[in-house]
């Protein structure tokens, strides 16, 4: 009797453990996902923001160990993308001017004829993380909320945006609290050391839309220069592997001295790199150059030399080079 | 320089001057100084003390020069009005139009390729040279052979000017990988 009654103790002890542990592994799952989600849905502002507001921000761009340079962004927002205007001016060095109009970039520079490409976006402003459906990345990415400061004389949230393979850069974006506007992007590396930033300086409440319109609207611009679609493409090679989300984006062939480099983009809306095949070797068997989060890597091959750029570590890189395969006997030379 | 200024600088290598008045001057004047350089090299040659090792040319003023030359602060240009400013012709001129857009693609491999110009410079320099003078009065070759391992590499003309057309590659494709991301961004 008195062990029937201990034993229903014991087990009365156990479970009311087992409820506590199971309590805690709920809640702290439940917390967890909720953060994730208040991440999520804070850079999906972000993203509509950064698109739809009209602001002025000067900010400020530098890669690791160079130089900083400045700039003025002005933004007219819209929902539809061919509605956006956008300029970028370099407050420094010769007086560059980069204006969005129309899907249209146009490039204007002192030393150079201007010209334009079609292009729905100033990429020398924010980088493409900040331009996408963080829902979709959501299989690939982890957003972590890292909690509140101040910047540009206001509150911010940081995100960090992390890829789950860890096979990625890192990103840690300051949102602004009030109108989600991005106030600085730090790009990290796999020691998390920052190798690129964008750090907004001021955001200028007295941004007068209507007279940037005006100057946009009355601007004469240069012509297009079209980019013709290619039609006998060296389809000689694919990528045995990419990293998980990458898809391919564009597939044409550059020519260098007379003969064609079979070039391939791919992006995982986040990061980008370019793969490029060409007969001609190069001296050195292997050849790396990082600069700031841009990583440049050229291997010899069997015959040919590959080449990749992106931004991306170079362990990526170098196992992407490791497993281009060529796609039919009858290709290769 | 003046003539005076040789004359006395050669009586001091002789050893027939001990003013002291001239080695300061000298210790002032930069163009002095590569003058008295060269009247050594031009007696060690002459007696046939001439040797590799004992002569390094001092390339690297040239080095300082060519990247003090190069535009990394770029410099205001005249600023033309913004009626002024030329709309290009329909000529698809691409690439020359794109050169100079992307400033960070200009940097790429920077130090690299100012090094490899100075050696190949250097390098054909001393081809023709070669090719004039031919009879051995002053065997200056030796010396050229020396000069090439600046990045620590004994290196051919063939190979530099594959080194050379590699990094204009990389550089083609940089630029590429810049417009294809403008071209495809969403």
């Amino acid at each position: 009797m008195n062990f029937l009654y201990s034993l229903i103790k014991f087990m009365l002890k156990q479970s009311n453990n087992f409820f506590i542990t199971l309590f805690f592994i709920f809640f702290s799952a439940s917390v967890m996902a909720e953060e994730t989600h208040d991440a999520l849905s804070l850079l999906n502002k972000m993203t509509k923001a950064v698109q739809t507001r009209d602001y002025q921000i000067h900010f400020i761009a530098q890669d690791k160990d160079q130089y900083a340079t400045t700039f003025e962004y002005n933004h007219l927002g819209a929902d539809k993308k061919e509605n956006i205007n956008a300029q970028l001016l370099y407050l420094e060095g010769p007086a560059k001017e980069i204006i969005l109009h129309n899907n249209t970039t146009s490039y204007f520079q002192p030393d150079s004829p201007s010209f334009s490409i079609s292009s729905s976006r100033i990429t020398e402003a924010f980088p493409d993380v900040i331009y996408n459906d963080f829902n979709s990345l959501a299989n690939i990415y982890d957003f972590i909320l890292l909690g509140k400061t101040r910047t540009a004389n206001r509150g911010a949230q940081l995100v960090k945006v992390i890829a789950k393979d860890k096979d990625r850069y890192s990103y840690v974006i300051w949102i602004d609290d009030e109108n989600f506007l991005p106030l600085r992007i730090d790009l990290l590396d796999e020691d998390n050391d920052i190798i690129n930033q964008l750090k907004v300086v001021d955001l200028d409440k007295e941004f007068d839309a209507k007279k940037f319109k005006n100057y946009i609207d009355n601007r004469t611009y240069p012509i297009l220069l079209s980019i013709e679609k290619q039609n006998n493409l060296l389809d000689a090679w694919r990528l045995a592997w990419l990293p998980k989300g990458f898809k391919e984006i564009a597939a044409y062939n550059v020519n260098f001295y007379s003969s064609d480099i079979a070039t391939k983009l791919f992006s995982d809306g986040v990061f980008s790199f370019t793969v490029n095949v060409s007969l001609e070797q190069a001296s050195q068997l292997n050849q790396i150059i990082q600069q700031g989060g841009r990583t440049i890597f050229s291997t010899n091959m069997g015959n040919k030399n590959i080449i990749i750029i992106g931004n991306l570590p170079q362990v990526t890189i170098e196992k992407i080079a490791q497993n281009i395969v060529e796609k039919s006997p009858e290709n290769s030379r | 320089m003046q003539i005076e200024q040789k004359q006395q600088l050669s009586l001091l290598m002789d050893g027939e001057l001990t003013d002291q008045h001239v080695v300061e001057m000298v210790s002032h004047d930069e163009s002095l100084q590569s003058c008295w350089h060269r009247y050594h090299i031009a007696r060690d040659a002459m007696r046939g003390e001439l040797h590799g090792s004992s002569l390094t040319l001092d390339i690297t003023k040239q080095v300082a020069m060519a990247i003090a030359d190069d535009d990394l602060y770029p410099q205001l240009t005249e600023q033309p009005s913004q009626s002024e400013i030329s709309i290009p012709k329909a000529e698809n001129l691409f690439w020359i139009r794109m050169k100079d857009i992307m400033a960070k693609v200009s940097q790429i491999g920077l130090a690299a390729c100012v090094t490899l110009a100075i050696i190949a410079g250097v390098q054909y320099h001393q081809g023709q040279s070669d090719d004039v003078s031919g009879a051995p009065t002053l065997n200056t070759i030796p010396m050229g052979v020396n000069v090439a391992p600046v990045g620590g590499i004994q290196q051919h003309n063939d190979q530099q000017l594959l080194e050379k057309r590699q990094y204009d590659k990389i550089r083609l494709l940089v630029q590429d990988y810049e417009l294809q991301k403008r071209l495809n961004a969403r």
